[in-house]
């Protein structure tokens, strides 16, 4: 396991988030490349984003936990105009999904989708978690899953 | 969720003021373009600034003008009662009535009013003043808490959100676009008639099908317009309204819904949104529904949000709403008009007049409930169902009746 980034090395490397002492436990692990959501040590249900009680029981002994990563594209849009971003080209229309992670119903991650021809992209792709760079961060993305689920 | 409504009938909109919208309104501040409606309303109610002894109001792009800045500007004498309002429009006017009904203040001015920041409009960030005033985090992104500290490409808050569910819902129902169309169409086809609109020349269906992507699916046409302007409305109690200048428009019902987990990546359904709770709530308040109106107000910041409050509302079944349009759709006018009697969006809607949050369809249905629309005057027009707001965090209802 890598060690554990510091305060001062996640405000350097995500100087435009509004971080605070529960979410950059998130960042910290976006820059090990690993995807974390609240789990509750009460209930075990999961939750995004990461929050100081558990939205389901109230419990505070929630903490951040990875997810597999695996997941199906339950809302999806295309954009084709935005902010400039470095890496993002809205020619085509820029994917912008929410993921439904297997973990749990309703648990969902908002991120891009790589490496999928346009006519396959659709609500209901099962998808698999990968990274990206943004802004000289890794950023969560998804690809089509290589494996069936 | 309850079926109280002590206050109904009690409170009323006793005056309208409107800043005109337009497109640009060029070089000029929010502030000035709000006084002007502020002043408006005041006065179309008969009254001074001694009069008002409450404020309320806010804006959504620039975080708003306090209500100490417009108390000041507007040098009114005596305040009892202040609140800042995110929109919609009914966070504004449920905290006016409120605080007449409680006797906290027996005048309330709201006011709300838009004015395009860089952030947000790419004509309006060629204007420096413009750019230094837009809310939120330097890069436009927005600053409204801990679900939505990003913003596009990235995230959904917002727009974003409304072309992915919209697209949802395309998939789930087997619906087209030409169904989103008809609220784009029909809006402007009311619009020929308002001169208010900024948008006044017909849409064609082709036209909207060709229309540039933006959002996918949504297109230009599916979002409403960003305009400068102001809205403000007198509220006052019932008793005093009717002593005043005009003719006194009453709030028989009024409700906001939300429900968790309301960020739009999250929500569970389109059917465990804040806006079917709206309605339900709504109906569990009102005397009066579907079959006692005269005018629907279906908010339209997105064509997605108004083509399901027929389906909310129960005009129709879930995913019915293309097909209802459709049975509904008034072919010589190329608008609909619900079982030709009830005109939809009889102003153009915010995405042919402008985007104002909610404030222009409330300013619309008062104006039609006094019987002053001029040209576009529904006859006899009594009842109004109003639903300002989308499907997350800011859904909201409201039933005016003529006083």
């Amino acid at each position: 396991m890598t060690a554990e980034p510091s305060d001062a090395e996640v405000l350097d490397r995500f100087p435009a988030v509004r971080l605070d002492h529960v979410n950059k436990q998130f960042y910290k692990g976006l820059l090990h490349r690993e995807l974390l959501v609240g789990r509750c040590a009460e209930c075990g249900r999961r939750h995004t984003p990461l929050r100081p009680l558990c939205p389901s029981c109230w419990s505070a002994r929630v903490g951040p936990v990875p997810v597999s990563g695996r997941g199906t594209v339950y809302l999806l849009t295309f954009l084709h105009q935005g902010p400039p971003c470095d890496g993002v080209d809205y020619a085509g229309g820029f994917p912008l999904a929410g993921v439904e992670l297997a973990e749990q119903p309703g648990l969902r991650m908002e991120a891009t989708v790589v490496d999928c021809p346009r006519d396959q992209l659709r609500v209901g792709l099962d998808v698999e978690l990968t990274w990206i760079d943004r802004d000289g961060a890794p950023w969560p993305a998804f690809r089509p899953a290589r494996t069936p689920s | 969720m309850t079926a109280r409504n002590p206050a109904k009938d009690k409170i009323a909109i006793a005056g309208v003021g409107l800043s005109p919208y337009a497109r640009d309104r060029g070089a000029t501040t929010e502030l000035a373009i709000l006084l002007e409606a502020a002043v408006a309303a005041i006065r179309d109610a008969g009254l001074t600034a001694a009069d008002v002894d409450g404020v309320v109001g806010g804006g959504l792009l620039t975080g708003g003008i306090d209500p100490a800045t417009v108390v000041s500007a507007l040098g009114l004498p005596a305040v009892t009662w202040w609140a800042r309002a995110v929109p919609p429009i009914m966070n504004h006017l449920t905290a006016a009535s409120n605080a007449v009904w409680t006797g906290a203040c027996e005048v309330a001015l709201v006011y709300h009013s838009v004015y395009r920041v860089g952030g947000f409009s790419r004509s309006a960030a060629a204007d420096p003043f413009r750019r230094r005033a837009t809310f939120g985090l330097p890069d436009g992104r927005a600053a409204t808490g801990d679900g939505h500290t990003d913003a596009e490409p990235w995230s959904m808050h917002g727009s974003a959100g409304y072309a992915a569910w919209a697209g949802r819902y395309l998939a789930e129902f087997g619906a087209t676009r030409e169904d989103l169309g008809r609220i784009a169409v029909s809006d402007r086809s009311y619009a020929a008639a308002n001169p208010n609109a900024v948008l006044r020349e017909p849409l064609t269906m082709n036209a909207y099908l060709a229309g540039r992507m933006i959002r996918e699916p949504l297109c230009l046409y599916d979002m409403d317009i960003p305009v400068d302007g102001a809205d403000a409305f007198i509220v006052t109690t019932a008793e005093r309204a009717r002593d005043l200048r005009q003719p006194p428009v009453l709030i028989h019902a009024a409700t906001m819904g939300m429900t968790a987990p309301p960020e739009e990546h999250l929500a569970a359904s389109l059917d465990a949104t804040g806006q079917p709770l709206a309605a339900r709530d709504l109906r569990a308040k009102s005397d009066l529904w579907l079959d006692d109106i005269d005018l629907f107000f279906p908010y339209d910041g997105f064509t997605i949000v108004a083509l399901r409050c027929f389906e909310s509302y129960g005009f129709c079944g879930a995913g019915e709403a293309g097909a209802f349009l459709a049975d509904n759709w008034d072919a010589a006018a190329n608008r609909i008009t619900i079982k030709g009697r009830v005109p939809v969006n009889p102003h153009g809607g915010s995405l042919s007049e402008g985007g104002s949050q909610g404030a222009g369809h409330v300013r619309e249905a008062v104006t039609q409930l006094r019987g002053q629309a001029g040209g576009r005057q529904v006859p006899g027009a009594q009842v109004a169902l109003l639903t300002p707001g989308g499907f997350f965090f800011n859904a909201q209802g409201l039933v005016l009746r003529a006083g």
